[in-house]
Protein backbone atom coordinates (compact mmCIF):
# COMPACT_ATOMS: atom_id res chain seq x y z
CA UNK A 1 0.00 0.00 0.00
CA UNK A 2 2.86 2.45 1.46
CA UNK A 3 4.70 1.47 -1.77
CA UNK A 4 1.88 2.36 -4.36
CA UNK A 5 1.53 5.87 -2.46
CA UNK A 6 5.33 5.76 -3.00
CA UNK A 7 4.73 5.31 -7.01
CA UNK A 8 1.92 7.67 -7.67
CA UNK A 9 4.14 10.50 -5.72
CA UNK A 10 6.89 9.45 -7.77
CA UNK A 11 5.15 9.66 -10.86
CA UNK A 12 3.40 12.98 -10.21
CA UNK A 13 6.63 14.44 -9.11
CA UNK A 14 7.92 13.07 -12.52
CA UNK A 15 5.52 15.45 -14.20
CA UNK A 16 5.44 18.24 -12.14
CA UNK A 17 9.27 19.53 -12.07
CA UNK A 18 9.87 19.17 -15.96
CA UNK A 19 6.61 21.31 -16.21
CA UNK A 20 7.48 24.38 -13.36
CA UNK A 21 10.49 25.80 -15.93
CA UNK A 22 8.38 25.21 -19.26
CA UNK A 23 5.39 27.64 -17.10
CA UNK A 24 8.13 30.17 -15.87
CA UNK A 25 9.48 30.82 -19.56
CA UNK A 26 5.61 31.14 -20.92
CA UNK A 27 5.22 33.64 -18.39
CA UNK A 28 8.22 34.94 -19.15
CA UNK A 29 7.17 35.09 -22.93
CA UNK A 30 3.57 36.23 -22.42
CA UNK A 31 4.20 39.17 -19.79
CA UNK A 32 7.17 40.20 -22.36
CA UNK A 33 8.92 40.22 -18.93
CA UNK A 34 11.67 43.45 -19.24
CA UNK A 35 14.84 43.29 -16.75
CA UNK A 36 14.11 46.75 -14.49
CA UNK A 37 16.62 49.39 -15.19
CA UNK A 38 18.00 49.13 -11.34
CA UNK A 39 18.37 45.56 -11.66
CA UNK A 40 20.53 45.99 -15.33
CA UNK A 41 22.25 49.31 -13.45
CA UNK A 42 23.73 47.36 -10.44
CA UNK A 43 24.81 44.41 -12.83
CA UNK A 44 26.83 46.93 -14.40
CA UNK A 45 28.48 48.30 -11.55
CA UNK A 46 29.70 45.02 -10.96
CA UNK A 47 30.78 44.14 -14.32
CA UNK A 48 32.61 47.16 -15.26
CA UNK A 49 35.52 46.74 -12.96
CA UNK A 50 35.56 43.61 -14.89
CA UNK A 51 35.49 44.32 -18.37
CA UNK A 52 38.14 46.65 -17.12
CA UNK A 53 40.28 44.12 -16.32
CA UNK A 54 39.51 41.97 -19.13
CA UNK A 55 40.56 45.08 -21.49
CA UNK A 56 43.88 45.32 -19.26
CA UNK A 57 44.84 41.69 -19.80
CA UNK A 58 44.16 41.95 -23.35
CA UNK A 59 46.60 45.16 -24.19
CA UNK A 60 49.26 43.63 -22.05
CA UNK A 61 48.56 40.27 -24.12
CA UNK A 62 48.59 42.35 -27.78
CA UNK A 63 51.60 44.45 -26.38
CA UNK A 64 53.94 41.40 -25.60
CA UNK A 65 52.86 39.40 -28.99
CA UNK A 66 53.50 42.44 -30.91
CA UNK A 67 57.28 42.05 -29.34
CA UNK A 68 57.57 38.29 -31.67
CA UNK A 69 56.35 39.62 -34.57
CA UNK A 70 58.80 39.25 -37.13
CA UNK A 71 60.96 42.21 -38.83
CA UNK A 72 59.48 41.17 -42.74
CA UNK A 73 55.67 41.19 -41.17
CA UNK A 74 56.46 44.61 -39.83
CA UNK A 75 57.69 46.10 -42.68
CA UNK A 76 54.66 44.73 -44.25
CA UNK A 77 52.35 45.74 -42.11
CA UNK A 78 53.82 49.30 -42.22
CA UNK A 79 53.88 49.87 -45.99
CA UNK A 80 50.03 48.63 -46.03
CA UNK A 81 49.25 51.36 -42.84
CA UNK A 82 51.04 53.81 -45.08
CA UNK A 83 48.88 53.36 -47.78
CA UNK A 84 45.71 53.41 -46.19
CA UNK A 85 46.44 56.35 -44.23
CA UNK A 86 47.05 58.44 -47.50
CA UNK A 87 43.58 56.75 -48.81
CA UNK A 88 42.07 58.06 -45.90
CA UNK A 89 43.78 61.67 -45.77
CA UNK A 90 42.23 61.97 -49.76
CA UNK A 91 39.00 60.80 -48.43
CA UNK A 92 39.05 63.20 -45.64
CA UNK A 93 39.52 66.03 -47.66
CA UNK A 94 36.59 65.71 -49.79
CA UNK A 95 34.44 65.29 -46.35
CA UNK A 96 36.06 68.58 -45.37
CA UNK A 97 34.77 70.07 -48.56
CA UNK A 98 31.55 68.27 -48.01
CA UNK A 99 31.09 69.19 -44.71
CA UNK A 100 31.84 73.67 -45.42
CA UNK A 101 29.91 72.82 -48.47
CA UNK A 102 26.90 71.18 -45.69
CA UNK A 103 27.77 74.34 -43.13
CA UNK A 104 26.84 76.77 -46.40
CA UNK A 105 23.91 75.47 -47.34
CA UNK A 106 22.62 75.52 -43.66
CA UNK A 107 23.20 79.13 -43.62
CA UNK A 108 21.22 79.61 -46.70
CA UNK A 109 18.71 78.10 -45.14
CA UNK A 110 18.71 79.37 -41.69
CA UNK A 111 19.17 76.24 -40.43
CA UNK A 112 22.30 77.49 -38.57
CA UNK A 113 21.35 75.83 -35.21
CA UNK A 114 20.93 72.69 -36.69
CA UNK A 115 24.68 71.97 -35.40
CA UNK A 116 24.11 68.69 -33.68
CA UNK A 117 25.78 68.88 -29.64
CA UNK A 118 28.01 65.47 -29.61
CA UNK A 119 28.76 63.83 -26.59
CA UNK A 120 31.28 61.63 -26.53
CA UNK A 121 31.56 58.33 -24.99
CA UNK A 122 33.85 55.13 -24.46
CA UNK A 123 32.44 52.24 -25.25
CA UNK A 124 32.81 49.70 -22.50
CA UNK A 125 31.83 46.37 -23.45
CA UNK A 126 29.54 45.25 -26.53
CA UNK A 127 30.36 44.40 -30.48
CA UNK A 128 30.92 40.97 -30.59
CA UNK A 129 30.21 39.55 -27.11
CA UNK A 130 26.76 40.98 -27.29
CA UNK A 131 24.21 38.65 -28.03
CA UNK A 132 21.52 41.45 -28.80
CA UNK A 133 23.46 43.77 -31.66
CA UNK A 134 23.97 46.03 -28.23
CA UNK A 135 27.36 48.00 -26.67
CA UNK A 136 27.63 49.59 -23.91
CA UNK A 137 28.46 53.17 -23.07
CA UNK A 138 30.46 54.70 -20.06
CA UNK A 139 27.90 57.59 -19.94
CA UNK A 140 24.04 57.47 -18.86
CA UNK A 141 21.35 59.72 -17.76
CA UNK A 142 23.03 62.06 -15.06
CA UNK A 143 25.67 63.18 -17.82
CA UNK A 144 22.19 63.56 -19.69
CA UNK A 145 22.07 60.74 -22.23
CA UNK A 146 18.39 59.72 -22.72
CA UNK A 147 16.58 57.01 -24.42
CA UNK A 148 16.05 56.80 -28.31
CA UNK A 149 19.11 59.52 -28.62
CA UNK A 150 21.20 59.11 -32.01
CA UNK A 151 24.74 57.73 -31.10
CA UNK A 152 27.29 58.08 -34.20
CA UNK A 153 31.01 56.61 -34.67
CA UNK A 154 33.55 59.59 -34.60
CA UNK A 155 33.25 59.64 -38.62
CA UNK A 156 29.22 60.62 -38.15
CA UNK A 157 28.41 57.13 -38.94
CA UNK A 158 24.90 56.61 -37.71
CA UNK A 159 25.53 53.45 -35.26
CA UNK A 160 22.10 53.26 -33.65
CA UNK A 161 20.08 54.27 -30.69
CA UNK A 162 19.95 54.92 -26.93
CA UNK A 163 17.21 52.01 -25.78
CA UNK A 164 17.50 51.68 -22.12
CA UNK A 165 19.34 54.60 -19.86
CA UNK A 166 21.01 53.96 -16.53
CA UNK A 167 22.74 56.01 -13.88
CA UNK A 168 26.39 56.14 -15.28
CA UNK A 169 26.27 54.10 -18.28
CA UNK A 170 23.75 53.31 -21.60
CA UNK A 171 22.62 50.49 -23.48
CA UNK A 172 22.74 51.27 -27.52
CA UNK A 173 20.80 49.09 -29.75
CA UNK A 174 22.52 49.34 -33.63
CA UNK A 175 20.27 49.85 -35.93
CA UNK A 176 21.05 46.24 -37.34
CA UNK A 177 19.75 44.57 -34.58
CA UNK A 178 17.60 41.73 -35.52
CA UNK A 179 13.29 42.67 -36.23
CA UNK A 180 14.39 46.55 -35.93
CA UNK A 181 12.49 48.39 -38.92
CA UNK A 182 12.88 52.38 -39.75
CA UNK A 183 12.95 54.51 -42.93
CA UNK A 184 15.99 55.44 -44.49
CA UNK A 185 17.23 57.38 -47.77
CA UNK A 186 19.15 54.88 -50.29
CA UNK A 187 21.59 56.64 -52.56
CA UNK A 188 22.70 60.08 -51.42
CA UNK A 189 21.86 61.86 -54.56
CA UNK A 190 19.22 63.96 -57.15
CA UNK A 191 17.67 60.24 -57.53
CA UNK A 192 17.64 59.43 -54.01
CA UNK A 193 14.79 56.81 -53.06
CA UNK A 194 12.74 56.74 -49.06
CA UNK A 195 12.15 53.00 -48.68
CA UNK A 196 12.32 50.82 -45.22
CA UNK A 197 14.97 49.18 -43.40
CA UNK A 198 15.50 46.19 -42.04
CA UNK A 199 17.68 44.83 -39.12
CA UNK A 200 19.02 41.61 -40.10
CA UNK A 201 21.49 41.39 -37.01
CA UNK A 202 25.54 40.61 -36.90
CA UNK A 203 25.95 44.23 -38.34
CA UNK A 204 23.90 43.63 -41.40
CA UNK A 205 20.62 45.60 -42.77
CA UNK A 206 18.47 44.59 -45.48
CA UNK A 207 16.31 46.80 -48.17
CA UNK A 208 13.92 45.25 -50.42
CA UNK A 209 13.03 47.81 -53.48
CA UNK A 210 11.50 46.74 -57.23
CA UNK A 211 13.57 45.70 -59.08
CA UNK A 212 13.53 48.52 -61.80
CA UNK A 213 15.11 51.27 -58.89
CA UNK A 214 18.75 51.46 -59.97
CA UNK A 215 21.15 50.95 -57.39
CA UNK A 216 24.97 49.92 -57.54
CA UNK A 217 27.00 48.28 -54.66
CA UNK A 218 28.70 50.82 -52.76
CA UNK A 219 25.61 52.98 -52.70
CA UNK A 220 25.00 54.81 -49.69
CA UNK A 221 22.17 54.57 -47.11
CA UNK A 222 21.51 57.70 -44.79
CA UNK A 223 19.02 58.67 -42.29
CA UNK A 224 16.60 60.66 -43.73
CA UNK A 225 17.02 64.02 -41.53
CA UNK A 226 18.41 67.21 -41.65
CA UNK A 227 21.74 66.22 -40.34
CA UNK A 228 22.64 63.45 -42.79
CA UNK A 229 24.53 60.86 -41.53
CA UNK A 230 25.63 57.89 -43.63
CA UNK A 231 24.02 54.32 -41.88
CA UNK A 232 25.83 52.10 -44.50
CA UNK A 233 26.74 51.06 -47.86
CA UNK A 234 24.82 48.89 -50.18
CA UNK A 235 27.51 45.30 -49.69
CA UNK A 236 25.75 43.40 -52.16
CA UNK A 237 22.25 42.72 -54.49
CA UNK A 238 20.68 39.87 -54.71
CA UNK A 239 18.19 39.63 -57.42
CA UNK A 240 16.11 36.51 -58.62
CA UNK A 241 15.24 36.11 -62.16
CA UNK A 242 11.15 35.60 -61.69
CA UNK A 243 10.91 38.02 -58.98
CA UNK A 244 9.63 41.17 -59.00
CA UNK A 245 12.11 42.91 -55.89
CA UNK A 246 15.42 42.69 -55.58
CA UNK A 247 17.02 42.51 -52.05
CA UNK A 248 19.72 44.77 -51.22
CA UNK A 249 22.68 44.17 -48.28
CA UNK A 250 23.63 46.81 -46.24
CA UNK A 251 26.63 46.89 -43.94
CA UNK A 252 28.39 50.02 -42.24
CA UNK A 253 31.20 50.98 -43.24
CA UNK A 254 33.20 51.09 -39.51
CA UNK A 255 33.78 48.46 -37.72
CA UNK A 256 31.50 47.92 -34.67
CA UNK A 257 33.28 45.14 -32.99
CA UNK A 258 36.40 47.34 -33.04
CA UNK A 259 34.81 50.69 -31.83
CA UNK A 260 36.52 52.00 -28.60
CA UNK A 261 35.01 55.62 -28.77
CA UNK A 262 31.22 56.75 -29.86
CA UNK A 263 29.37 60.58 -29.87
CA UNK A 264 25.65 60.65 -28.68
CA UNK A 265 23.92 63.53 -30.41
CA UNK A 266 22.05 64.72 -28.12
CA UNK A 267 19.53 66.76 -30.45
CA UNK A 268 17.81 64.30 -31.98
CA UNK A 269 15.66 61.43 -30.66
CA UNK A 270 15.58 58.61 -33.16
CA UNK A 271 12.61 55.89 -33.20
CA UNK A 272 12.58 52.68 -35.11
CA UNK A 273 9.04 51.43 -35.81
CA UNK A 274 8.08 50.09 -32.51
CA UNK A 275 5.22 51.25 -30.79
CA UNK A 276 6.13 50.05 -27.34
CA UNK A 277 9.50 51.91 -27.45
CA UNK A 278 7.80 55.25 -28.27
CA UNK A 279 5.80 55.25 -25.59
CA UNK A 280 8.92 54.11 -23.27
CA UNK A 281 10.35 57.24 -25.01
CA UNK A 282 7.30 59.34 -23.96
CA UNK A 283 6.85 58.07 -20.58
CA UNK A 284 10.50 58.95 -19.84
CA UNK A 285 10.38 62.33 -21.32
CA UNK A 286 7.25 63.05 -18.62
CA UNK A 287 9.01 61.20 -15.84
CA UNK A 288 12.08 62.94 -16.39
CA UNK A 289 10.72 66.32 -17.24
CA UNK A 290 13.01 66.89 -20.29
CA UNK A 291 12.54 68.97 -23.10
CA UNK A 292 13.46 66.62 -26.16
CA UNK A 293 14.32 68.57 -28.83
CA UNK B 1 38.54 -6.22 2.91
CA UNK B 2 37.80 -4.84 -0.64
CA UNK B 3 39.62 -1.32 0.73
CA UNK B 4 43.05 -2.96 0.68
CA UNK B 5 42.47 -3.25 -3.01
CA UNK B 6 41.20 0.37 -3.40
CA UNK B 7 43.25 2.47 -6.09
CA UNK B 8 44.07 6.00 -3.97
CA UNK B 9 44.36 7.89 -7.13
CA UNK B 10 43.73 11.42 -6.57
CA UNK B 11 40.60 12.72 -7.42
CA UNK B 12 38.76 16.07 -7.67
CA UNK B 13 35.28 16.26 -5.85
CA UNK B 14 32.37 16.61 -8.50
CA UNK B 15 30.56 19.35 -6.98
CA UNK B 16 34.26 21.58 -7.16
CA UNK B 17 34.00 20.63 -10.66
CA UNK B 18 30.70 21.78 -10.56
CA UNK B 19 31.36 25.20 -8.98
CA UNK B 20 34.11 25.65 -10.96
CA UNK B 21 32.03 25.13 -14.51
CA UNK B 22 29.10 27.25 -13.41
CA UNK B 23 31.42 30.10 -12.24
CA UNK B 24 33.46 29.77 -15.56
CA UNK B 25 29.98 30.11 -17.39
CA UNK B 26 29.42 33.24 -15.42
CA UNK B 27 32.22 34.80 -16.05
CA UNK B 28 32.46 34.07 -19.65
CA UNK B 29 28.53 35.38 -20.15
CA UNK B 30 30.10 38.96 -18.28
CA UNK B 31 33.51 39.09 -20.05
CA UNK B 32 33.43 36.63 -23.34
CA UNK B 33 31.54 36.34 -26.21
CA UNK B 34 27.87 35.43 -25.73
CA UNK B 35 27.96 32.84 -27.86
CA UNK B 36 30.82 30.72 -26.40
CA UNK B 37 28.78 31.15 -22.75
CA UNK B 38 25.59 30.38 -24.13
CA UNK B 39 27.09 27.10 -26.04
CA UNK B 40 28.77 25.83 -22.91
CA UNK B 41 25.94 26.38 -20.65
CA UNK B 42 23.87 24.58 -23.25
CA UNK B 43 26.29 21.49 -23.29
CA UNK B 44 26.45 21.54 -19.37
CA UNK B 45 22.60 21.28 -19.32
CA UNK B 46 21.77 18.86 -21.91
CA UNK B 47 24.85 16.49 -21.03
CA UNK B 48 25.43 16.96 -17.85
CA UNK B 49 22.59 18.07 -16.15
CA UNK B 50 23.76 21.33 -14.75
CA UNK B 51 20.41 23.09 -14.61
CA UNK B 52 22.58 26.09 -12.54
CA UNK B 53 23.66 27.27 -15.51
CA UNK B 54 20.11 28.52 -16.37
CA UNK B 55 21.66 31.64 -14.52
CA UNK B 56 23.80 32.51 -17.04
CA UNK B 57 21.70 33.29 -19.68
CA UNK B 58 19.97 35.02 -17.09
CA UNK B 59 23.11 37.10 -16.64
CA UNK B 60 23.35 37.84 -20.13
CA UNK B 61 19.49 38.65 -20.68
CA UNK B 62 20.22 41.43 -17.27
CA UNK B 63 23.69 42.73 -19.26
CA UNK B 64 22.56 42.69 -22.66
CA UNK B 65 18.99 43.07 -23.60
CA UNK B 66 17.94 46.32 -24.24
CA UNK B 67 14.51 47.18 -26.05
CA UNK B 68 12.83 44.68 -28.24
CA UNK B 69 14.62 41.57 -29.10
CA UNK B 70 13.51 40.00 -32.74
CA UNK B 71 11.51 37.07 -31.23
CA UNK B 72 9.42 39.66 -29.31
CA UNK B 73 9.10 38.08 -26.42
CA UNK B 74 10.91 40.58 -23.85
CA UNK B 75 14.32 40.64 -22.28
CA UNK B 76 14.51 37.34 -21.06
CA UNK B 77 15.36 35.52 -23.99
CA UNK B 78 18.15 33.40 -23.55
CA UNK B 79 17.01 32.31 -19.91
CA UNK B 80 13.53 31.69 -21.79
CA UNK B 81 16.08 29.03 -23.98
CA UNK B 82 17.89 27.71 -21.16
CA UNK B 83 14.21 26.95 -19.51
CA UNK B 84 12.84 25.25 -22.12
CA UNK B 85 16.09 22.96 -22.50
CA UNK B 86 16.15 22.49 -18.51
CA UNK B 87 12.23 20.79 -19.33
CA UNK B 88 13.28 19.16 -22.80
CA UNK B 89 16.58 17.59 -20.71
CA UNK B 90 13.85 16.55 -17.80
CA UNK B 91 11.38 15.12 -20.44
CA UNK B 92 12.75 13.40 -22.95
CA UNK B 93 16.45 13.02 -22.34
CA UNK B 94 16.01 11.06 -19.16
CA UNK B 95 13.93 8.20 -21.03
CA UNK B 96 16.26 7.77 -23.78
CA UNK B 97 18.64 7.30 -21.33
CA UNK B 98 16.21 4.97 -19.31
CA UNK B 99 16.10 3.26 -22.62
CA UNK B 100 19.75 3.20 -23.01
CA UNK B 101 20.08 1.56 -19.78
CA UNK B 102 17.77 -1.40 -20.13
Amino acid sequence: MRYQHLKTVRKIHAFLVPVVPILIAVVFILTKAEVPSFVTNGAHELATPLWSARDAVFDAMTNTTSLFASKKHLAEQNAALKQELLQKTRETYTTRALTLENEHLRELLHRVDAHPELLPAAVIHGGAFSPYDTFFIDIGSNEGVRDAMLVLTPENIALGTVTKTLEHTAIVTQFSAAGQTFDVLLGATSTSVHTTITGFGGGTMLITVPRDVEVHEGDSVTLPSFTTYTLGLIASIEVAPEDAYKTLYVRSPSNSYGLRHVLVDTTSIWSVENPQAEEVVEENAETQGTDTP
Amino acid sequence: MSTLFKQHAPHIPWLVVRIFLFCFVILLAITGPWWLSFGLATILLLFFKYYEVVLGGLVLDILFAGGESFLDIGDFLFTTILLFLVSFSLLFLQRFRSISSL
